[in-house]
């Protein structure tokens, strides 16, 4: 078996052993959850001129 | 039950034109990624002078010094390119005005797996340089589009793709010769315009220096007139003063504005056509599989962060404000700026295999998303070079469609197409799914990444199908798709929360830290992940096989610490010597598994200058 057919294998295999979504840990998808809930209306406005980008890019 | 203009089999079943087992090679063409990141700071004590984004530009560079090897690049813009073959740029439109980003490029890579794990790499080793900043204060990146004001930057993809063939070819051809005198007077008007600008640096000088010894010359004055406080050192990575930066913009466009005419026309007339006309509704649908998701100024949710900005299908990216899905930008900046200093990089526009850049597409947080966004493309390209793709419906007005589709997250929207017909943006992705399906079914030697992008394309089409069946309630994409998972933790937020707030869930989420909302996410079960941190760790210093990264890395790695004159760009690098300077192409870089380049390769071309 080719070096990429192994690595291809183990990237399938990594996500069949990826745990079923969410009912595994709903506990702390839910902490996280209110943790974003809360930090988002924390300094919201600072935060948004601290990540603007007058001009923009390409 | 909802009404359908036309019924679903005949607008989504591919009519095939060919028949019989065929042998392309498949996912094996040159491809990477350019990802802009903006940079957040933010100073330890309120009294703390904010520094320009250029002077945080230095203080990250310095910090990825110490983790890789790095050698400065020969390029236009400041930048320095790392040991696996990719690169780390300044990106200002105006850096006089203290604002930036940093760019990232990855180094070539030959398949998606590969270039997914590369930009990966890029992003961990740039957010662990800007998080061991020096500065007086804490830096973050955020690899997003867009900022809470609308300006737009973010990501692009380049593939290595067929320019023309037969006639096509033949016009491509013929019009590079045509457009010679435009371009002679494109170079002269820029030679003169860097005349006159180094000459009033000259004259300047003059005058800084005696009253800079008699002590009477002020820090103001000096940044007026330099851009820069000379005592000081305090840069913008500008050349010029701020009041000189939108002369030298629109004079510079003055006098290309005739060669920008000239190639547009000829990129209309035989520049990537088939590929544009193919691939275009593709890409007009594909935000529902790769959009990172925007709120923009009304509080409304759109699929994809850049989309909405997209406003031509073929552009120059920036020249007039304009933001196109096709950019051929790449193509003027050599025109004007390489092919004046070589005459080779002039006749490189000649070759059929050119560089193909996508300006639509989004920064993504998930590996998934960004997988299915390179993994699709590259599919859907082997087919129409291999001209086994069937006939494309045909989008009109694609950029309204565009905007359409990307301010639905319902997915009911329906795009007219040719023949009075109708079409949802998730239709269009399912017949493109399809005649990729039967088109890798077709080939003899079918690389197992083939099936496994089929694979993930089909669960996220699938998962989309119930999303807009169950009116947005299945979670089955959260964690896996970007706009999915940041419209879930949107929706969460109750109905009253200020738009700021909306805002900064929006942008946060993209965030390269421990306090990133995605980042924050990976820490639970429904995050998917396609990478692991090993190939990520190996990623950061050795360049992926069988590409130009295999030779740049080798010599970076060799040579980094050693020639006090050594710099490299995307197509040679480039040893001072001291009795002249020799330079090694990049374009013969051969096979893969390149270890020893000089022993293999002995036809390098290797010029004395």
């Amino acid at each position: 078996m080719s070096a990429v057919s192994r690595q291809q294998e183990k990237v399938l295999q990594n996500q069949a052993d990826a745990a079923p979504p969410r009912e595994s840990s709903p506990t702390l998808l839910d902490e996280i959850m209110q943790h974003v809930l809360a930090d988002s209306k924390c300094d919201s406005e600072s935060y948004l001129r601290e990540t603007d980008v007058p001009h923009g890019g390409e | 039950m909802r009404q359908r203009v036309v019924p679903a089999r005949n607008r989504c079943s591919p009519r095939w034109r060919v028949t019989g087992a065929s042998r392309v090679r498949l996912l094996n063409r040159l491809c990477g990624l350019e990802t802009e990141y903006a940079m957040r700071f933010r100073p330890n004590e309120a009294s703390i002078h904010k520094p320009s984004k250029f002077h945080l530009y230095r203080c990250l560079v310095g910090m990825l010094r110490q983790r890789v090897l790095t050698v400065p690049a020969k390029h236009f813009k400041e930048g320095i390119f790392i040991a696996n073959g990719g690169a780390v740029w300044f990106e200002a439109e105006r850096p006089a005005s203290g604002a930036g980003l940093v760019e990232g490029s990855t180094p070539e890579c030959r398949s998606p797996h590969d270039l997914l794990v590369y930009q990966r790499a890029q992003d961990r080793m740039l957010a662990e340089s800007a998080s061991a900043g020096t500065v007086n204060g804490q830096l973050s990146l955020i690899k997003n589009d867009r900022d809470s004001q609308g300006n737009v930057y973010g990501a692009q993809e380049n593939y290595e793709a067929t320019i023309a063939t037969g006639w096509q070819l033949w016009i491509w051809r013929t019009g590079l010769v045509a457009i010679i005198p435009i371009l002679l007077f494109a170079w002269l008007g820029l030679l003169v315009m860097i005349a006159c600008t180094l000459t009033y640096l000259a004259v300047v000088a003059m005058l800084y220096l005696p009253l800079r010894i008699f002590r009477l010359w002020q820090p103001p004055v000096a940044i007026f007139l330099f851009g820069k406080d000379l005592a000081t050192g305090q840069e913008t990575g500008n050349p010029t003063p701020a009041w000189m930066e939108p002369i030298v913009i629109w004079f510079t466009r003055l006098v290309t504005a005739p060669l920008a005419g000239a190639l547009l026309l000829l990129v209309r007339l035989s520049g990537f056509r088939q590929i544009q006309r193919q691939l275009l509704p593709f890409l007009v649908s594909r935000s529902l599989i790769a959009g990172s998701g925007m709120v923009d100024t009304y509080g409304n949710f759109h699929l994809a962060d850049k989309a909405p900005a997209i406003n031509c299908v073929v552009g120059l990216g920036g020249f007039v404000a304009d933001r196109p899905i096709f950019n051929v930008g790449h193509f003027f900046k050599t025109l004007c700026g390489e092919a004046c200093f070589s005459i080779r990089e002039y006749f490189d526009l000649f070759h059929q295999r050119q560089r193909l850049q996508l300006g639509l597409g989004d920064s993504n947080m998930s590996e998934v998303s960004e997988y299915l966004r390179v993994g699709t493309t590259m599919l859907v390209l082997d087919a129409i070079e291999a001209g086994q793709l069937p006939s494309v419906p045909r989008i009109r007005r694609p950029i309204r469609a565009l905007h359409n589709i990307c301010a639905d997250p319902s997915l009911q929207h329906e795009i007219p197409v040719s023949s009075a017909e109708k079409i949802q943006a998730l239709e269009l992705q399912r017949f493109y799914f399809t005649a990729c399906q039967r088109f890798v079914d077709r080939q003899i030697d079918v690389p197992e990444e083939a099936n496994q992008i089929l694979a993930i394309w089909k669960e996220a089409l699938d998962g989309l199908q119930e999303l807009q069946e169950s009116d947005g309630k299945s979670l089955q994409l959260l964690g896996k798709l970007d706009w999915v998972t940041k419209k879930h933790l949107l929706d969460s937020a109750l109905s009253d929360t200020p738009w700021p707030a909306l805002k900064k869930i929006d942008i946060r989420y993209h965030e390269l830290s421990s306090e990133g909302y995605f980042e924050m996410l990976k820490a639970t079960d429904c995050v998917t992940t396609l990478v692991d941190a090993k190939e990520i760790d190996r990623a950061m210093r050795v360049p992926p096989a069988g590409t130009p990264a295999t030779t740049r890395g080798h010599y970076i790695r060799e040579f980094s610490q050693e020639a006090a004159r050594f710099v490299v760009n995307w197509k040679s690098v480039i040893f001072d010597q001291g009795e002249g300077t020799k330079r090694v192409r990049l374009s013969n870089y051969g096979k893969p598994s390149v270890h020893q380049p000089a022993q293999s390769f002995p036809d390098w071309q290797e010029q004395k200058e």
